[in-house]
């Protein structure tokens, strides 16, 4: 009996650490939040503005110059997964706890996603980002 | 910056004062009221005049009467004064003297003259001639000692003022003298006498009064001053008009002061171009008094349209300080995590003039600034401000905190995002309001946030609905005027 209540104890301070890890989620905010308007919206001024700050911007976070109509926001589930988890690796030294996340993604055309966790903050900025369409961060911004 | 919990907690407040108080500096600059110079002293010396005499009594001088005549001695409205009267008259040997010897008034007589049987000969009394009427105020009789050394003393108030006028009674030279041809004799007279006057209060004249059609004017704005009194009705003259530019400030290049003082002369009225801060004063006289007003006109060089003018940002004193805050942000430091972000707030202190505070802390990073005012607070705060000290696209430091951050990451700072403060900024300034609102019932104010191209403004009617839009932008590098905020 005693050694099973060892056992027990054992197997619980194995498995507390998995939980929480296991635990986190990365879901997408709605198309119509406040938040993932202002990054579309954003991200459709950077694709289509032709004045030097957009083109200095666009060049900085390697965007491609597209119509409007190409930039959308993204609810997929596994797209949302793949994005916080490539946020929360960019953003975290390795082997940092994960915690979920409510996410804005914007897909780009066919080869960026624009990413930002709105409760996430540099001082009073918010965390910014943009990958390729594997997921690669190719740009981090504060605004 | 980090967002300041809108529940006040006194406990926690109080822990935070105690430690911020070892940190925190605080950079201040006030407002100070000007005054107007002193009043020109006003003459309460009164006057003195010797009360002219006739050489006889003789019948043809009426007894040796002097009737009331000017004695140059003028009383403002409403003072008071002492009246006196004093030395005598000398009444001698008859040149034409009666034959009975039965005049017995030879003699010295003081002010109150002679009582003779209810005749007051020799009496000297006192009128105010005003502008609309003459009034005896004083008459002797009763009130001095008759003889020779009296003298006789009041303290009278002049109402509508006027001129003092001074009069003397004659005496009778007797009847039925027997002398041939000549029905009264004629006695030498002779006079020692002075009325004088001392004043012992004077009321102010109404004050000359300037108003100004703006107190915010942008550089080469015309600002149409005028000159009055106030109660209206008193005798308004203008010597001259001065502008007196403040110092430290220089004006625009190539702006010319169209309009200047000197052309306003002597005219009440003036139309005049300020390229910098300063005030004009104009000089003359109120009822024939020496007095001056003034009316301070705070000139910037990028006045926000007279439509939509920002009396806060447009008030030099919180343009200065923004610039120190702005300044002392180290933007310019190639090591970017020695920048600082700074910020504090504009009081209105009890008498409305303005004081502008930054306050800052050893916790201050490049992102963010505690800004925390000690207690008490030294007005009601009307704005709140901070400073972005980066470019758009510059990395941000590694002292920006973020949790968890990877060291070996680097962010940049987006300024087109939101075109300007983001929802955090918002934020802090909402929390700021609901902050002051709960300790002193102060009313929404504004926010300021100022990067490397422009100060944004937060309108006090911003809600978390419509921050975005409700965002005003002043470039601080005005292609259109040329100009520079702050």
């Amino acid at each position: 009996m005693f050694s099973n209540l060892k056992l027990f104890a054992g197997a619980c301070i194995l498995t507390l650490p998995l939980a929480r890890i296991s635990a986190q989620t990365y879901t997408c905010r709605s198309a119509t939040s406040a938040q993932a308007l202002a990054m579309q919206d954003y991200m459709v001024r950077l694709v289509t503005g032709s004045d030097s700050a957009s083109v200095a911007t666009r060049t900085a976070y390697q965007l491609p110059s597209l119509a409007a109509s190409k930039v959308s926001v993204v609810t997929n589930t596994n797209t949302c997964k793949s994005a916080g988890t490539a946020y929360e690796k960019a953003l975290n030294p390795s082997g940092t706890p994960a915690v979920s996340r409510s996410m804005v993604v914007i897909q780009i055309g066919t080869t960026r996603y624009g990413i930002l966790d709105p409760n996430e903050k540099n001082g009073e900025y918010e965390v910014n980002m943009i990958t390729d369409n594997k997921f690669v961060v190719l740009a981090k911004f504060s605004s | 910056m980090s967002f300041k919990k809108p529940v006040f907690n006194f406990g926690r407040v109080a822990v935070t004062i105690l430690l911020v108080s070892c940190q925190r500096e605080q950079v201040t600059g006030v407002d100070v009221p000007r005054k107007a110079p002193p009043m020109a002293h006003r003459d309460l010396s009164g006057g003195s005049f010797p009360i002219p005499i006739q050489a006889t009594n003789a019948e043809a001088t009426g007894g040796g009467e002097i009737g009331f005549i000017p004695t140059g001695i003028i009383l403002p409205a409403n003072s008071r004064y002492v009246l006196s009267v004093s030395g005598t008259v000398q009444v001698s040997a008859a040149s034409v003297p009666c034959e009975f010897n039965s005049f017995g008034y030879v003699g010295e007589y003081g002010p109150n003259g002679i009582n003779d049987g209810g005749f007051h000969q020799l009496e000297v009394s006192v009128a105010l001639q005003g502008p609309l009427s003459t009034s005896i105020v004083t008459h002797p009789t009763n009130k001095g000692t008759p003889g020779p050394t009296s003298i006789y003393t009041d303290t009278l108030s002049s109402f509508g003022g006027g001129e003092i006028l001074v009069a003397r009674g004659g005496i009778a030279g007797g009847t039925n003298c027997g002398q041939a041809g000549v029905s009264y004799p004629a006695y030498n007279l002779s006079s020692s006498q002075i009325v004088s006057v001392v004043l012992t209060y004077v009321p102010p004249p109404p004050p000359m009064t300037i108003g100004a059609s703006t107190r915010y004017a942008g550089v080469g704005d015309t600002v149409s001053y005028g000159a009055g009194v106030a109660p209206p009705g008193g005798s308004l003259s203008i010597s001259r008009w001065r502008w007196v530019p403040d110092t430290g400030y220089s004006a625009p290049p190539g702006a010319i002061e169209k309009l200047s003082d000197a052309q306003c002369g002597t005219q009440t009225a003036c139309n005049h171009t300020p390229l910098v801060p300063g005030t004009m004063w104009v000089i003359g006289a109120v009822n024939g008094n020496p007095d001056s007003a003034s009316v301070h006109v705070n000139v910037v060089p990028c006045a926000t349209p007279i439509a939509t003018r920002d009396t806060i940002l447009d008030h030099p004193l919180v343009r200065k300080l923004l610039r120190q805050a702005w300044d002392s942000s180290h933007y310019t430091d190639p090591i970017t995590s020695n920048r600082r972000e700074r910020g504090g707030y504009v009081w209105r202190l009890p008498d409305g003039t303005y004081q502008v505070n930054i306050y800052t802390a050893s916790g201050d990073t490049p992102c963010t600034t505690a800004m925390t005012p000690p207690s008490p607070f030294p007005g009601v705060p009307i704005a709140a401000f901070h400073v972005h000290p980066f470019k758009h696209l510059e990395i941000l430091p590694s002292n920006c905190p973020i949790q968890n951050r990877n060291p070996a990451l680097s962010y940049g700072y987006d300024a087109l995002k939101y075109g300007g403060p983001s929802g955090d900024d918002f934020g802090r300034l909402k929390g700021d309001n609901d902050y002051f609102n709960s300790l002193i019932g102060a009313p929404p104010f504004q926010g300021y946030v100022m990067d490397d191209k422009n100060i944004y403004r937060f309108p006090p009617t911003t809600t978390t609905s419509n921050w975005k839009t409700n965002v005003v932008t002043y470039p601080r590098n005005d292609a259109v005027h040329g100009c520079v905020r702050p």
